[in-house]
């Protein structure tokens, strides 16, 4: 499901069923409800299991095809990448940096665990050593060290925002949720708008004017 | 039924009393003036197959234009109202063509794609990180994406950075310009194209008079039944009797 039909599910289910091209909500403003509340979702429910499994389903993965050297610093390579979510003290939404092949994960450094922190065991002799970082213009990107001639690298994440990482597209992709999370997301975002609505007359006939509730009432 | 046939409908209803009233000039008014309150009360209600079938005849359905901005009076049938605007936006694909495949590193597409290759819809068979197939032969010429959205209303008094207009959410306002005397739709941003869907003026006007044309062509039983109800209500309205007018709005209430 897409990230236009899952918004559309939320404004149906505000609406309770009444469609109109006429809204008085902004499709942005629903849709950075939507990537917010699936953060707050999936940070939840990583936090709380204790194998800390994750869905497939979740995670989005970009290849990319060359580095940057900005610090002209020995050994250091930045890749420009959207931001992670936040799971807890220990865990970030960085799945997988690492080698192209998918099976070579680069060790991270300032966390001393990560999702695939077992796998840690399995990197190469010459470790290269990764953490995010953001520059003083507001870039965010994985910093790499350990080879500063490298150019290609996978990175699997879980993003703040899905709609960021390069290669999504909106109009065609699944937004990157399972059918269980798109349920609870779709009703934590309808409570929510419905929680800032409550304690106004419901503008049934979006003209602002509460017409029909008027009617109603009389 | 012809004009002329819901004319004498329409007189056998009224109050005979009042048939002064109720002259061939006067009852055109009286029908237009039922009818348009009708109309505007079904299309407040377009959310079941009855009300679009009681509007059939003035329904304008995917209504492609390509000339921006859209001036309403100079489209088909007499528009009055816009129910849905459906713009799509072109995007230029970069690539390098060799030998049957097209080269791009960041060509973003899927299998299934809609690519407009000068005037024609060529649809892409195959998609591999750095290169992609379509189904049709290949000589020159730009390829680009299609993508169709369906535009909101813009809203007047939302001005806040989530109300800006995106080509995935794209928003329609419809505005007067004194200065050239035209009504017209904008669709920002603006799209290569649109498809319009709305509402038009009656296309045969309710004629007293008539007695060839026949009104179900055009109008089913129950519309014609409710406007009826309708001219006699605002007969009732115009007669000020009291009365009356509690009995047709009765009639009104107990045939919605």
């Amino acid at each position: 499901m897409t990230i236009d039909q899952i918004r559309e599910l939320v404004r149906i289910g505000i609406s309770a069923g009444v469609e109109s091209t006429d809204s008085v909500l902004d499709d942005a403003a629903i849709e950075a409800m939507i990537n917010d509340k699936r953060a707050t979702i999936i940070s939840t429910f990583l936090s709380q299991s204790k194998a800390n499994r994750l869905s497939e389903s979740w995670v989005q993965h970009v290849y990319f095809n060359c580095g940057l050297n900005p610090y002209q610093c020995k050994d250091t390579v930045v890749f420009e990448c959207p931001r992670a979510i936040h799971i807890n003290n220990e865990l970030d939404g960085f799945v997988y940096v690492g080698n192209v092949n998918g099976i070579e994960p680069f060790t991270r450094l300032k966390t001393s665990f990560m999702n695939l922190s077992m796998l840690d065991s399995m990197s190469s002799k010459k470790r290269l050593l990764w953490y995010p970082d953001t520059d003083s213009v507001g870039n965010h990107g994985i910093v790499i060290r350990g080879n500063k001639f490298l150019e290609k690298i996978k990175i699997s994440l879980i993003a703040s925002n899905p709609m960021e990482v390069p290669s999504f597209r909106r109009d065609v992709d699944n937004y990157p949720v399972d059918a269980h999370v798109r349920d609870l997301l779709v009703d934590e975002v309808c409570n929510s708008f419905l929680k800032k609505l409550r304690g106004r007359t419901p503008d049934l006939t979006p003209d602002f004017t509460d017409t029909l509730a008027k009617k109603v009432n009389r | 039924m012809t004009g002329y046939n819901f004319y004498i409908t329409l007189q056998e209803k009224v109050n005979k009393e009042y048939s002064d009233y109720l002259s061939p000039v006067k009852a055109n008014r009286l029908m237009e003036d039922g009818a348009i309150r009708v109309i505007e009360d079904t299309y407040g209600k377009l959310i079941g197959m009855k009300e679009y079938e009681a509007l059939s005849s003035l329904l304008v359905i995917n209504y492609e234009i390509t000339s921006f901005p859209i001036n309403v009076n100079a489209l088909p049938n007499n528009y009055t109202v816009l129910l849905a605007a459906r713009p799509s936006y072109l995007t230029d694909i970069p690539f390098t063509y060799t030998d049957g495949k097209f080269y791009s590193d960041t060509h973003g597409l899927r299998v299934g794609d809609t690519l407009k290759l000068g005037a024609a819809n060529v649809t892409v068979t195959e998609v591999r990180p750095r290169y992609f197939k379509i189904d049709t032969a290949y000589s020159s010429g730009t390829l680009s994406l299609v993508l169709t959205t369906t535009a909101v209303s813009d809203k007047v008094n939302a001005k806040n950075v989530f109300s800006t207009p995106t080509k995935y959410s794209p928003k329609f306002s419809i505005h007067y310009n004194p200065s050239t005397d035209v009504r017209s739709i904008t669709i920002t941003p603006q799209p290569s194209t649109v498809e319009l869907d709305y509402l038009t003026r009656l296309p045969v006007a309710f004629d007293a008079n008539d007695t060839a044309t026949d009104l179900n062509t055009y109008y089913p039983d129950f519309f014609l039944t409710k406007v009826m109800d309708e001219c006699v209500k605002n007969f009732a309205i115009r007669t000020k009797d009291t009365g009356f007018y509690q009995t047709s709005r009765q009639e009104i209430v107990d045939n919605p």
